[in-house]
């Protein structure tokens, strides 16, 4: 809320200057957003007296007024406002004096009489809208004055954040300045003041109230006020709103608006002509409408809460005021509403339909049912000399009155707290200068703290530690270590393992990036991802993203594609959360995954791009120790949500002993052609971590080194098209047994519907040197198997 | 004889400083070492002298082969290495090395490993939760009242879910980490939840709706853990995490989960309270939010009010990462800007 840092310190008595002011509040209060000089551009514009008038001699619309502004100072200005009469006091613009908005008085000439400055509509002053006559100003004002100085224009803006829990006592000018007198360490200037009295006539011609649901509304006062006339608010009161950031409009609203920014109690007026019979607080019926003052028409929700009379809805409570029975300029008769209303039912109807409002603001906070007793005060005070109407009754519904309550506050306790001892006068202290009434009891330790109906935020002795805090102030507390027994913590695996992983990747040449958790329905399409096992969003910032991941490809794809117009080649990955939709019993379920991504430069080569990520992928497995990793091919018959994004021949599923631990491939051509990605270059491989962390690694334990050297062979072996590495690797492994110390592809070549495969290998044994006869043996073994088994022969 | 044999030193030594070739090498190896030379004479003689003179001249003239031997052996080498054309086989040491992938960690984790490395050393556990969260944890749990403006603090994404069961939120906060890490522990105890968060708010330079925390959650019995521990906790973590002095500063706040609660300042790093640009000319960083723990979240986590007292704070690693590596647009961290990640 903003506060005009004039009318604070009129009502708390401060002498601190508006920065002051604000450190004080951030320090033990609330948040100061910005201190701002109120922007007036009025500092030119002074005050005179219309001495003299007289008709203009070529213009039957213009006068000519000589304006005195000081002993001796007396200007000729003409002027076409028709309300201009000699003696009035008036805002006078002198040559030279830029206005609000930009317009730079000068002499001129007008229709042959010079004129030497200009005097001043509202409009002009930038204070309202009202330009058909100049702004005439009370009898009051001292000639030759500074207007901004004298009207207190000269001001500072507090834009304060109250936080949600004071907006029963902090969300008004009476409140704040409460609050600033108790930091000053005094009681605030306005208490000082003696209550009026309001006198209610013996026959008391307010509307019966009726109130449906007590819970609903706690109070309801209203009053009757006759023959009121609608007319302009005065200057005092239109600056005060001014400066508060609101629009006069007239003496009642504004009169209602004054009252709401001074005591934080909204109120409404009714055009008491346009009610029928009793008043009622009740709950909207079913497809009941009412037209609001903004000029809508909303369908009401049963669970509304609506002023009524005896034939229709009339407002909707504590949100807005209906436009049938809104005070108009023929308005003579006025009820006024005053009361308060429930916060969950208020903010439930103003998020329904979408109306936030001053009112709802102060509503949905929470207000004190005790308010209206003084806020009533003020507005029969107001009212009836703003519009010269008279109170003719009043209804007070207060079913159940709300009393301060008692809160038992142990000293210890706010030591234990705190971390540092406050004496028990220091504590009282803090807690009266906040207005709670505080009791010592026989035990010296614990106080009895009574807390005013209008901090509802004070429920418990923690709440009152807090009010000491900060009212003592946090830097009193000094930093200090505790003592605590020595335990080790506790190990965080998941974390270990997340990080040892992201570590190895980046390690071993992977960029980590994060991207959204949320994608476009247009994303999970061309990624070929399903679409009912996605979750959604029901208040997506944009239909970008408006679905919850279920994979980590699609915004991966994205990004790819966003870096290939930087470069050729790279490899990157991201780590983080996918989600996924329930069945009909289950919950939606999340789970971590991560997802590599290697781009290769063009290549003719078949495959490059798979092998490439391939090798990286092994490389990663053996490092989280898998000693039995394994790739087949994907094939229709096995089912995962991401297979259809990948090539349906370079594709693989990567398995631990029978255990599948993730996915790879190169990406379908379709799916690369949606994310505008070369065919062939981009391969992805994905894991769902906890698979990954399972593949622990087993303490190893030592095997002798070999004493015997290895006997190497180099062998071509040809195979038909269809064999796969796979096979006529474990065939080979078969044959070569017990010699084979290893065998290592080197190289692939096909042609004419054939294969061939080259491979280094080592013989060896435990015992001795082999023999190069040993050796071919061995060889011979393995050509006769992969013969009988692959239908494979030795190249020439 | 002595003397002799320091001619002959001198006399090889210069000879063998002044030849240029394996030739003249193995003539000089002839000449002084051979088996016809003075020195290996003088050694054959040794025996039909005094025992007096023996003592003095073997010494001598051992010393002098061994040296001569060694110089012999040296002179060899760098004849031969001198005969080698080493400029043919030359190469430019500036062309660049065989290449070596390297990855680049996001600048967000490289962070997160920092602080959960800081908290460590003082004993704090690490834990996780997710992310698409229950309202309850989310709010109720954390005493958000259902229809409370305090809700309206943290704009949040909902995800759809059918009717009747639990509503899901993206969480909006790590604090949900703290009720259920409290579930499964007993008091005493400290531990720290990382992870994204979520908000429902438009992205521009300064604001993204996704973004990373820390939460950090320190409980004991009443009296173990207070505001006092919590500003010595902070200005610990702080000064190492900077590497310098810093200042804690807490102001009243209000979070319902805590109660008291603080936003948290610390010394501008940059300009040590001066005042600067990055702080504004206040000498301040805003950093977090912070409080000791409300009872009622206690009470919703199952332990009994009053009984136990600590403190949780939480701030914005994506902030921490903004400031420390003085990144001037949020977007870039959820960018994949490759050219953006390498910087790290």
């Amino acid at each position: 809320m903003k506060y005009s840092y004039h009318w604070l310190k009129e009502l708390s008595g401060t002498k601190k200057s508006p920065d002051q002011l604000a450190k004080l509040l951030m320090m033990h209060a609330f948040e100061v957003e910005s201190v701002e000089k109120f922007p007036h551009g009025l500092s030119d514009i002074v005050i005179g007296e219309v001495a003299a008038l007289a008709p203009h001699p070529n213009a039957d619309r213009l006068r000519v007024a000589t304006v005195c502004t000081g002993k001796d100072a007396e200007h000729t200005i003409v002027c076409g406002a028709p309300n201009i009469e000699a003696g009035q006091k008036v805002a006078v613009a002198l040559p030279g004096t830029v206005l609000p908005g930009g317009m730079e008085i000068g002499e001129a000439k007008l229709r042959g009489v010079l004129s030497q400055g200009m005097i001043c509509s509202e409009r002009e002053l930038g204070l309202g809208e009202n330009h058909e006559g100049i702004l005439v100003l009370p009898e009051d004002a001292p000639t030759g004055a500074l207007f901004a100085k004298h009207y207190k224009l000269d001001d500072s803006i507090l834009d304060i954040k109250i936080l949600p829990d004071r907006g029963s006592d902090a969300l008004s000018y009476e409140g704040m300045a409460r609050e600033i007198a108790a930091l000053d360490g005094h009681a605030p200037r306005f208490d000082e003041k003696p209550r009026k009295i309001v006198k209610i006539p013996a026959y008391n011609r307010a509307p019966k109230v009726l109130l449906a649901d007590k819970k609903a509304c706690s109070r309801y006062v209203g009053l009757s006020f006759q023959g009121v006339k609608i007319n302009e608010s005065p200057l005092w009161l239109k600056l005060k709103l001014f400066l508060s950031g609101l629009r006069p409009i007239n003496n009642v609203v504004d009169a209602t608006n004054y009252l709401m920014l001074l005591t934080g109690q909204p109120m409404h007026a009714f055009d008491a002509d346009k009610i029928s019979g009793p008043v009622s607080v009740r709950f909207a019926k079913k497809n009941e409408k009412l037209t609001l003052l903004s000029g809508a028409t909303i369908k009401l929700h049963p669970e509304d809460l609506v002023i009524a009379d005896a034939k229709k809805a009339l407002a909707l409570a504590g949100v807005m005021g209906g436009n049938l029975s809104a005070v108009t300029p023929e308005t003579e008769n006025i009820f006024l509403e005053i009361a308060v209303f429930d916060p969950a039912t208020v903010r439930r109807t103003k998020m329904r339909h979408g109306l936030p409002t001053d009112a709802s603001y102060r509503f949905e906070r929470g207000l004190d049912p005790n308010l209206p007793t003084d806020a009533l005060r003020e507005a029969a005070m107001l009212l009836t000399s703003l519009t010269g109407g008279k109170l003719m009754g009043l209804r007070d519904v207060y079913p159940k009155a709300v009393k301060p309550w008692k809160i038992r506050l142990s000293l210890e306790r706010v030591e234990e707290m705190l971390g540092t001892k406050v004496p028990l006068f220091e504590a009282v202290q803090y807690l009266a200068l906040l207005g709670l009434k505080v009791k010592k009891m026989a035990d010296r330790n614990i106080l009895e703290v009574t807390v005013p109906t209008r901090r509802p935020d004070l429920l418990d002795e923690w709440d009152l530690i807090e009010e000491i805090g900060r009212m003592r102030g946090y830097e009193k507390i000094p930093a200090l270590a505790p003592i605590l027994p020595l335990t080790p913590r506790e190990p965080a695996p998941g974390k270990t393992f997340e990080r040892a992983l992201k570590t190895y990747l980046a390690d071993s040449g992977f960029d980590e990036i994060m991207t959204y958790s949320f994608y476009a329905v247009k994303d999970a399409e061309a990624a070929r991802l399903p679409a009912d096992k996605h979750l959604v969003l029901e208040n997506p910032l944009s239909p970008e993203h408006s679905w919850l991941r279920l994979s980590l490809s699609p915004t991966m794809l994205r990004k790819v594609r966003e870096n290939l117009r930087y470069q050729e080649a790279f490899s990157c990955f991201e780590y983080g959360s996918v989600f996924r939709a329930a069945g009909k019993s289950e919950t939606p379920s999340e789970r971590k995954e991560v997802l590599l991504a290697s781009v290769i430069e063009k290549s003719e080569e078949k495959g490059s791009a798979f092998f490439a990520l391939k090798g990286s992928v092994a490389a990663m497995l053996e490092k989280l120790g898998c000693q039995d990793a394994s790739f087949e091919r994907l094939t229709p018959e096995h089912v995962y949500l991401t297979a259809a994004m990948l090539h349906p021949t370079r594709s693989a599923v990567i398995k631990s002993g029978d255990k599948v631990i993730g996915l790879m491939g190169e990406l379908h051509p379709s799916v690369a052609k949606s994310f505008g990605l070369p065919e062939g270059r981009v391969a992805l491989a994905g894991f769902q971590v906890e698979a990954l962390s399972e593949l622990q690694k087993e303490t190893p334990l030592f095997t002798p080194l070999q004493k015997f050297p290895s006997v190497f062979r180099d062998v071509s072996l040809t195979f038909p098209k269809t064999v796969i590495v796979g096979a006529a690797e474990s065939v080979i492994r078969k044959a070569g047994e017990p010699l084979l110390r290893s065998l290592e592809l080197f190289d692939i070549y096909e042609q004419e519907g054939e294969k061939s495969l080259a491979f280094h290998l080592a013989f060896g044994a435990e015992d001795r040197t082999l023999t190069a006869e040993e050796a071919d043996q061995a060889m011979q073994a393995i050509v006769s198997h992969i013969h009988t088994e692959l239908q494979g022969y030795l190249r020439a | 004889m002595q003397e002799r044999i320091l001619e002959i030193g001198q006399a090889a030594k210069s000879a063998l400083l002044a030849l240029q070739s394996t030739e003249a090498l193995l003539d000089w190896e002839v000449e002084y070492l051979g088996r016809k030379s003075e020195l290996n004479a003088i050694l054959k003689g040794l025996k039909d002298l005094s025992a007096e003179e023996r003592r003095v001249v073997g010494p001598a003239a051992n010393a002098l082969k061994t040296e001569l031997t060694l110089l012999h052996k040296e002179k060899e080498t760098a004849l031969r290495e001198s005969a080698r054309d080493w400029e043919s086989e030359g190469i430019d040491v500036t062309a660049p090395g065989a290449k070596k992938p390297l990855g680049h960690l996001h600048p967000v984790t490289t962070l997160e490993h920092a602080v959960e490395d800081i908290f460590t050393e003082l004993g704090f556990a690490i834990a996780d939760g997710p992310e698409l969260e229950k309202e309850w944890y989310n709010f109720d749990a954390l005493n958000f009242p259902k229809d409370h403006p305090a809700r309206d603090m943290q704009d949040t994404f909902w995800v759809s879910t059918k009717k009747g069961k639990d509503r899901f939120v993206m969480r909006t906060h790590t604090s949900p980490g703290q009720v259920r890490y409290m579930e499964t522990h007993k008091p005493p105890f400290r531990v720290v939840v990382p992870g994204r968060v979520f908000r429902n708010e438009a992205t521009d330079a300064s604001h993204e709706h996704t973004f990373n925390q820390f939460e950090c959650l320190m409980v004991g019995e009443a009296g173990e853990v207070s505001v006092a521990t919590f500003k010595y906790l902070a200005t610990t973590f702080f000064e190492r995490f900077f590497g310098k002095r810093v200042e804690v500063r807490l102001r009243p706040s209000f979070f319902p989960f805590t109660e008291p609660s603080f936003e948290f300042d610390i010394t501008c790093v940059l300009c040590n309270g001066k005042g600067c640009s990055t702080c504004k000319q206040t000498g301040w960083l805003e950093i977090g939010g912070a409080g000791m723990v409300n009872q009622r979240v206690f009470e919703a986590a199952g332990y009994p009010r009053g009984k136990y007292q600590g403190f949780a704070w939480g701030f914005g690693l994506t902030r921490l990462a903004m400031m420390k590596y003085k990144i001037s647009d949020i977007r870039l961290l959820m960018s994949g800007d490759l050219r953006f990640i390498r910087q790290f």
